[in-house]
């Protein structure tokens, strides 16, 4: 009887050993830039497929409450990499953070302003005595100066009202103001409280002003001493996000599996809208998440010259394409 | 001597803060903390009284919410709390509906609140007003029915109507829990006005601050939180100089709900 035992635990020691992976698994947090949308997809589909797990990370997804909050987890350490909008990035440099960009996520500008359909503004020169709405910080706040000077509007002319993000549909739904700015992946979200049809929108990219937004960041610290790390995560990340540009039924199934608490509806919406952010010429010729590098200095230069900031971080401080890995969308198109 | 007295009540007070900034100044001194985590006191002090920010106009309009909220706060709630003492039935018909609406995450109110009245001072008011009404009822409702039964029983040997009873002798017991409550509403006011500036705003303390966190320039931030409780001393001050002005007699403050 008792040697049966030790022959059975014996059994079971072996079993453990063999089944034991190779090699153990890192662990990797993830600090989103917000709470978890439409543009956060990819991350998801790279989790569901095994990407990050065949690459050795055990990636753990969290949220923030904003592009600084994720800015400040990086820097600290609370997590090993983040998402950012590139726009926030310059001035948490300016103040002493110690982040870097090291991909990026969107390669055409979201930036926008939506309008009831029925509103007089139909051009940019109409915002000129209006009013708009915007948590503060947010970046079509602060780059209107910049975008009203290359149209040729006086950004003088134009007032603003702080609001929470939570506030941004009722305000123009109340028509407390005349217009709010947000990114363009928020149309579903604004035609779910006016009406399919009733809003409009003035993308800043139609109108030749293009900045870079949402990217990948990490700290300088992290950079330095797990680089393989880095670039495993950017290439699932990409990998995830190859496969759900090229399938976005699938994507949404596994979206909808992983994130049941999201609104799918309005999600699935703005799906084709972030995926219109995400292709482009330079993606398919150099991959997705490529930097390029005169429009990144465009980007810190926009930043520098309209916000108030200690000291303006150069270009090359900003970002690093080091850890870039060649991940090309299906070009089945 | 009492003279010297009240200024020594006082120093002890203006001690700790002075260890508390000495402690502070020399954290930052020591360690190599970056500005946007813990600014030095010196950073914020220049942000403070700097013009880089119009302070003057923003702590007006953020002084207005507070006081236009402090008092329908402490008027509603006065009246209400009357209105429980003096009738069972109207207790039992308030209480449930007072704590819900007490209950009510204000944060997720707001919004509602910018959809149905606009933004500016008065929604905000309306918004300080909501949060800080709750604590007055509740006190002025305990006060008025622990009226001590001596009183109670001396104002019937000289034969005093209902009326009377409660002007002359429920009223002024009462006054130490109202003035109690007073002075927690002003401070929730002052939470409240700052709470309703988060969700939509073009001017005030609350705007500064949350404009000031998302560049990460937090001297500003901690500016106007010093500002924020300049003002909230100051309120504070002004209940419990009213306080001793209107019931002298309360030696210490007696209170069914927290005292501060």
């Amino acid at each position: 009887m008792r040697h049966t035992t030790w022959i059975k635990l014996a059994g079971a020691v072996l079993a453990v050993a063999i089944g034991a992976p190779a090699f153990a698994q890192t662990p990797v947090k993830f600090a989103l830039n917000y709470q978890v949308n439409e543009a956060h997809i990819a991350y998801w589909v790279a989790l569901e497929k095994g990407y990050y797990k065949s690459k050795g990370l055990d990636v753990v997804i969290e949220y923030s409450k904003g592009s600084g909050d994720a800015i400040s987890k990086a820097d600290a350490g609370r997590a090993d990499v983040a998402l950012a909008d590139a726009m926030a990035v310059v001035p948490a440099l300016a103040r002493g953070a110690k982040v870097k960009i090291i991909g990026m996520v969107m390669d055409k500008s979201p930036l926008n302003i939506f309008v009831w359909d029925d509103s007089p503004i139909k051009t940019p020169k109409d915002l000129e005595g209006k009013t708009l709405a915007a948590p503060p910080g947010d970046a079509q706040r602060v780059l209107f100066k910049a975008f009203a000077e290359s149209v040729g509007v006086d950004s003088s002319k134009v007032s603003w009202l702080n609001v929470d993000p939570a506030a941004k549909v009722p305000a123009l739904v109340g028509k407390r103001v005349d217009g709010v700015g947000t990114y363009y992946t928020d149309l579903p979200m604004f035609e779910k409280g006016m009406g399919k049809g009733k809003v409009r929108s003035m993308r800043w990219s139609d109108f030749n002003f293009d900045p870079y937004s949402i990217s990948i960041i990490a700290n300088e610290q992290t950079i330095r001493s797990k680089p393989d790390m880095l670039k495993a995560f950017l290439e699932a990340s990409y990998m995830g996000w190859r496969d759900a540009l090229a399938n976005m039924d699938e994507a949404i199934t596994i979206f909808k599996k992983r994130v049941p608490e999201l609104d799918q509806p309005v999600a699935r919406a703005a799906m084709p809208m972030v995926y219109d952010l995400l292709a482009s010429k330079r993606y398919e010729e150099h991959g997705i998440g490529w930097i390029d590098q005169q429009k990144m200095c465009r980007t810190v230069n926009l930043v520098n010259g309209n916000m108030d900031l200690p000291r303006k971080p150069s270009c090359e401080e900003v970002y690093t394409s080091a850890l870039l890995p060649v991940v090309k969308p299906v070009q089945s198109r | 001597m009492s003279r010297f007295l009240g200024l020594a009540r006082h120093l002890t007070g203006v001690i700790l803060f002075v260890v508390i900034l000495a402690g502070w100044w020399l954290l930052v001194a020591l360690f190599p903390i970056p500005e946007y985590i813990l600014p030095s006191p010196k950073a914020v002090l220049a942000a403070t009284f700097g013009s880089e920010i119009p302070w003057v106009i923003h702590a007006l309009v953020t002084t207005a919410e507070i006081i236009g909220g402090f008092v329908i706060a402490a008027v509603v709630g006065v009246f209400l709390g009357t209105l429980i003492a003096w009738s069972p039935i109207l207790e039992r018909a308030l209480i449930p509906f007072l704590v819900f609406v007490n209950t009510l995450p204000k944060v997720a109110v707001a919004p509602l609140f910018l959809l149905w009245f606009g933004y500016g001072i008065i929604p905000n008011t309306m918004i300080a007003a909501l949060i800080g009404f709750f604590p007055v009822v509740i006190n002025t409702a305990v006060g008025l029915s622990q009226t001590s039964q001596d009183m109670i029983d001396l104002g019937r040997i000289f034969g005093a109507t209902n009326w009377r009873m409660f002007r002359k002798i429920r009223i002024p017991e009462a006054l130490p829990f109202i003035l109690s409550a007073l002075k927690v509403s002003a401070s929730t006011c002052v939470i409240g006005a700052i709470v309703a500036e988060f969700i939509a705003s073009q001017r005030g303390l609350g705007y500064v601050i949350i404009n000031a966190q998302t560049t990460l320039n937090t001297p500003t931030a901690f500016a106007a939180l010093l500002w924020i409780s300049v003002i909230g001393l100051l309120a504070y001050g002004a209940i419990a100089a009213l306080g001793r002005w209107l019931a002298p007699w309360a030696e210490g403050d007696r209170s069914a709900s927290t005292t501060l």
